[in-house]
């Protein structure tokens, strides 16, 4: 209550002069005046200071996603066993191993490049050629008798005193697979071998390919160990001159010299005719990133491609160009995967080196392999450095390179990932293994994020903006006093509460009465409008005589009403136009699915932590309207309707235009009820009968899984810096909205 | 079969027994799976004390509270406080050493693996304490009883890595009839931080990705809450937290093989498709002996008693032989 205004001008006032005052009470006001001024700057400035902290610790955060990879200059390791055909390195880096076209493994300290142990190959017979294994630690050798065998290189590593660790390679157990070429030669060969199984398989000169399968079956629990050779032999394609197995030696990939990429696919019990894409020049490198999926192709002019096979409809996959890399300039030799990321190296006839990313089609990093023609590369397993040989030593470069799958495009723009049809938008962060591919669009959370956002507000601007309109002008002063703490005990509600509520107890609830919802919508208003013309019709003597507030308990027990029909209605109502199943109308006429959690209950929930705030503020505006202006229209002639429809909104509609976005603002921050009503679903869409998953509630559900540091933690410290920025941006805007509507009225 | 032998037995015994109706259901229940005989009993040794903090798996939250009560009951002066969050919550708190244990659904991934190896020279030990079956649950009132892996793919995933050709969106498309026919699967799953959800989707879905529709829920009851709820609803996780809401499906690893159930011998035999240990990984020096206090409470884990709690929580205890080895990795 405001204090009555004094007529007779206080005492105080006819003494301007301070020095009336005791000069002890002066001073201790001043210092207690100044210190609190001092206390209220320093309050400002804290605020301020902690803004651009915050910002500041997001954007440090945040940075590293786009940088490129740093790579050292090279090192040089010698090796005195002549060209190495083909490069193993140890994951932590203490060793390298060398395979020399005899099976001959020279083992290196990667650091020195001293010879520590020369191991010879483990199996007797005249070598023809050696293979590599992309992404696994082995490496197979064609014998001149038709086997191939494929040698595992097993790092051991033994702990001496106080942690000394001493890395040394041994190979492992060989495995045998009998190719069996008959008359012919063996033009080209592939082969893997792992605990589940081995196969291998080659392309002999008379146009026949043959596959070789050792399958391995264990029973983990009791040990029993089941062994099966199966060999499968096909016409092959004239001209193919290199073959890669993937690691599940489930595919099969080959390049002719004319740009023919070829796929085979081994099944269980054949293998399946070659499908045939061309490339456009000749393919002088092949390999497979991690998982297998995606093959880079390196042709003679020095482009770089990435192929994967793609099903569209029900047709036959077929391999797609997914990905490209800007060139290199010169014919590609080597391409060396990494094992963890898809992250390669590339290395061309002129000596220089490339590092790319294939999901984001990043040049990380371009370089020279010093001078004379290199013939091999690896990067090491962890990614974490690059071995180049050529005719003259090894030489290593050391790799830094935490985040190569993230651009600015790839979290925003469509994406071609490995399995899908096309480029599209999509978040999944995490898989079962290293060789899943993140998926880190933003797109999807940012869509999430509105959606959310907009069924929120459907429900709270119209409650919260005329429930304030009701309350501020119309509603008898006695029940006002009741109304706003109600409203704000409301507020004090923990969304985690209403999440929980609205998950559990709501969703399915209202997933039964549907149909009795959308008919309540349509009757609330209704039902509203006829209490009025109700209270109207009552004689004036009696409604004169009535307590105020009735009309209040008229309208709600009117609408509560509304609200039990429409619930015992619904099955009626579902029966007579959804044809007795909403959630099958909604499929077979629309074809949205209906969902338990969807954006109607996330919606419901939310607004109800978002009414308050609307409410508070555009109650607050509306009473601030000065009563000099309502008085005069009144007095005027103008009806109560007219005064609030002519004089009142408008003169507080800045102040509702700043309850809204501050309502705006509270929504797209909201994080509990997002992450407890809607089953966090990253869609990709507006339908209110599905889940969304928000910005906020992104970070809430990934954060635990993201390793300090790691491309993931970076990402959700960018979605925070987004949604920071927005709602900074909202709050500033409503905020500076208010303030000119404050300016209006102290001219008054 | 042993165990049918034995559920004779059983039965003999029972009909003789007077409080037969009472004492069946418990009798068979105790019939279906029990620890090993040849697990020893847990010798309770002097002068253990002090804190233990365990961080790590939500699937094996329960399972560390029982042991962590029992261990605390047989050394009042030691203090157990466990933590639940997710598998990947494990080895960030191994690394920075605020948790001895770290439980996992899943084995540790080579990017968790390193950065261990980076901090510390050397890899975590890994012990393995309990088997669950990881189970695909429908609403009780569902009638589908079974489903091949590549069908639970087609289900769950939309890159159908499994083999499935065409999706699967519908009660009608995986054979379902009556009431449920006309209306879609709606899917409930865990958050990426679960073990169980990286185990999932590398075994069920082949390594492909989740459909984007498939609601991440933050903890295993809450994804069996959520199929109670729903009668359209499927979900997957752990065994340990089945309720009488929801069912647990048969699998078979492809539409060749033999559907299995849940059961422990069909578990133990290697016929469920998604049989896997559980894990709680620990930080231990090479040469060194590992703390004495960790050495003893997974010792009680895998004794005789822990193993019982195994049982009560609903997983299922290991073979004698598979504790012998892990035993030993505790020398």
């Amino acid at each position: 209550m405001q204090p009555a205004p004094r007529l007779e001008p206080p005492p105080e006032a006819a003494a301007p002069n301070p020095s009336a005052f005791p000069v002890a009470t002066s001073r201790g006001r001043l210092l207690l005046d100044r210190s609190a001024a001092v206390l209220v700057r320093a309050g400002g400035f804290a605020v301020v200071f902690s803004l651009v902290g915050i910002l500041a610790f997001l954007l440090v955060e945040v940075a590293p996603l786009f940088r490129g990879a740093n790579v050292s200059e090279p090192r040089a390791l010698s090796a005195s066993a002549g060209p190495p055909e083909l490069l193993l390195a140890d994951a932590s880096l203490a060793r390298l191993a060398s395979v020399a076209a005899d099976g001959r493994v020279t083992v290196l300290d990667a650091e020195s490049g001293a010879v520590q142990a020369t191991l010879p190959f483990p199996v007797a017979g005249e070598i023809l050629d050696v293979g590599d294994a992309p992404g696994e630690p082995t490496f197979s050798a064609l014998l001149g008798d038709g086997r191939v065998i494929v040698v595992p290189v097993d790092w051991r590593v033994d702990y001496g005193e106080a942690n000394a660790r001493t890395v040394s390679a041994v190979l492992g157990t060989p495995v045998e697979l009998p190719l069996e070429p008959a008359d012919a030669t063996v033009v080209a060969f592939s082969a893997r071998a792992r605990a589940s199984g081995s196969a291998a398989a080659a392309v002999l000169s008379d146009s026949t390919l043959v596959v070789v399968r050792r399958t391995v079956r264990v029973n983990d629990f009791t040990g029993e160990r089941d062994e099966q050779l199966a060999r499968f032999q096909i016409p092959s394609p004239e001209g193919v001159t290199r073959l890669v197995l993937d690691s599940d030696q489930r595919q099969l990939y080959g390049a002719d010299a004319r740009g023919g990429l070829y796929w085979w696919e081994i099944a269980e019990d054949g293998v399946r005719t070659p499908r045939i894409s061309q490339t456009g020049a000749p393919i002088s490198a092949l390999s497979l990133l991690v998982g297998g999926r995606s093959v880079v192709v390196g042709n003679a002019n020095g482009d770089l491609s990435i192929w994967f096979r793609v099903q569209s409809g029900r047709a036959h996959a077929e391999l797609v160009r997914a990905h490209e890399i800007s060139s290199q300039g010169s014919e590609i030799r080597a391409i060396a995967p990494s094992w963890r990321k898809r992250t390669f190296a590339a290395l061309s006839a002129d000596g220089s080196l490339g590092l790319y990313h294939s999901t984001s089609e990043r040049t990380l990093w371009r370089g020279k392999a010093a001078g004379e023609a290199a013939v091999a590369a690896v990067l090491a397993p962890r990614g974490d450095a690059l071995f180049v040989a050529s005719a003259n030593g090894v030489r290593a470069f050391d790799v830094r390179n935490p985040h190569p799958e993230t651009s600015i495009a790839g979290l925003a723009a469509p994406i071609w990932y490995e399995d899908y049809p096309e480029p599209t938008w999509v978040w999944q962060s995490t898989g079962g293994s290293e060789e899943f591919e993140p998926k880190l669009s933003l797109t999807p959370l940012a869509v999430g994020t509105l959606k959310g956002t907009f069924y929120a507000l459907f429900f709270a601007i119209p409650l919260g903006i005329l429930g304030a309109l009701y309350t501020s002008q119309l509603m008898d002063p006695r029940l006002q006093r009741w109304v706003k703490p109600i409203v704000e005990i409301m507020a004090s509600l923990p969304s985690v509460v209403l999440g929980f509520l609205a998950g559990l107890w709501l969703a399915p609830r209202l997933e039964r009465y549907f149909p009795g919802l959308l008919l309540l919508l349509v009757a609330s208003p209704l039902l509203a409008l006829a209490a009025g013309a109700a209270f109207r019709a009552l004689p004036a003597r009696l409604r004169g005589r009535l307590p105020p507030g009735t009309e209040v308990a008229l309208a709600a027990a009117l609408l509560a009403a509304g609200a039990g029909v429409s619930i015992v209605l619904s099955g009626a109502v579902e029966g007579m136009v959804f044809g007795g199943d909403f959630g099958a109308w909604l499929q077979a006429t629309t074809g949205l699915a209906y969902d338990q959690r969807n954006a109607v209950v996330a919606g419901i929930a939310m607004a109800f932590a978002v009414i308050p705030i609307i409410f508070a503020i555009a109650e607050e505006s509306l009473s601030n309207v000065p009563k000099t202006l309502t008085a005069a229209s009144l007095a005027l002639g103008a009806t109560r309707w007219q005064t609030l429809a002519r004089v009142v909104l408008p003169a507080a509609s800045p102040g509702l235009f700043a309850a809204v976005m501050i309502g705006f603002g509270r929504a797209v921050g909201e994080t509990m009820i997002v992450l407890m009503a809607t089953g966090n679903t990253p869609l990709l869409g507006w339908s209110p009968f599905d889940g969304f998953r928000s910005l906020s509630a992104n970070i809430a559900v990934e954060i635990p899984e993201a390793p300090h540091g790691a491309t993931l933690y970076r990402v959700l410290f960018l979605s925070a810096l987004l949604l920071f920025m927005v709602t900074f941006v909202l709050n500033t805007a409503a905020d500076l909205v208010r303030e000119s509507l404050r300016r209006r009225y102290s001219g008054n | 079969m042993e165990v049918s032998a034995q559920m004779k037995r059983l039965a003999f015994r029972i009909a003789f027994a007077a409080a037969a109706m009472v004492a069946a259901p418990q009798l068979v229940q105790a019939s279906e799976a029990s620890v090993d005989s040849a697990v020893p009993a847990y010798a309770k040794v002097s002068g253990v004390a002090g804190n233990l903090s365990s961080i790590g798996s939500d699937t094996l939250n329960n399972l560390m509270t029982f042991w962590a009560e029992s261990f605390s009951a047989a050394y009042p002066s030691v203090r157990v406080q466990v933590e639940g969050k997710g598998s990947s919550t494990a080895p960030p708190a191994l690394i920075e050493a605020t948790a001895q244990l770290g439980p996992m659904s899943r084995a540790m991934k080579p990017d968790e693996l390193d950065a261990f190896e980076k901090k510390f020279g050397y890899p975590p030990t890994q012990i393995r304490v309990a088997v669950d079956a990881l189970a695909v649950y429908v609403n009780k009132d569902n009638p589908l009883e079974k489903l091949t892996l590549p069908q639970v793919d087609a289900i769950f995933s939309k890159s159908r890595r499994c083999g499935e050709p065409a999706p699967l969106d519908g009660w009608n498309a995986v054979g379902v009839q009556g009431s449920l026919a006309t209306q879609p699967i709606r899917l409930y799953g865990r958050n990426s931080a679960s073990g169980t959800y990286g185990y999932f989707k590398e075994v069920a879905l082949c390594g492909g990705d989740y459909r984007d529709t498939v609601k991440e829920q933050p903890g295993s009851a809450s994804v069996v809450q959520g199929v109670t709820e729903d009668k359209l609803g499927i979900g997957y996780s752990g065994l340990g937290y089945k309720t009488s809401g929801v069912k647990a499906l048969a699998l078979a690893k492809d539409a060749k093989s033999p559907f299995a159930s849940t059961d422990p011998e069909e578990v133990y035999a290697g016929k469920y498709p998604l049989a896997r240990f559980l894990y709680v990984y620990v930080n231990r020096a090479p040469g060194k002996p590992l703390d004495p206090l960790t050495a003893q409470f997974l010792r009680f884990v895998l004794s005789r008693e822990g193993q019982e709690i195994v049982l009560k929580d609903g997983y299922l205890p290991l073979k004698a032989g598979v504790i012998a080895q892990e035993l030993a990795k505790l020398e």
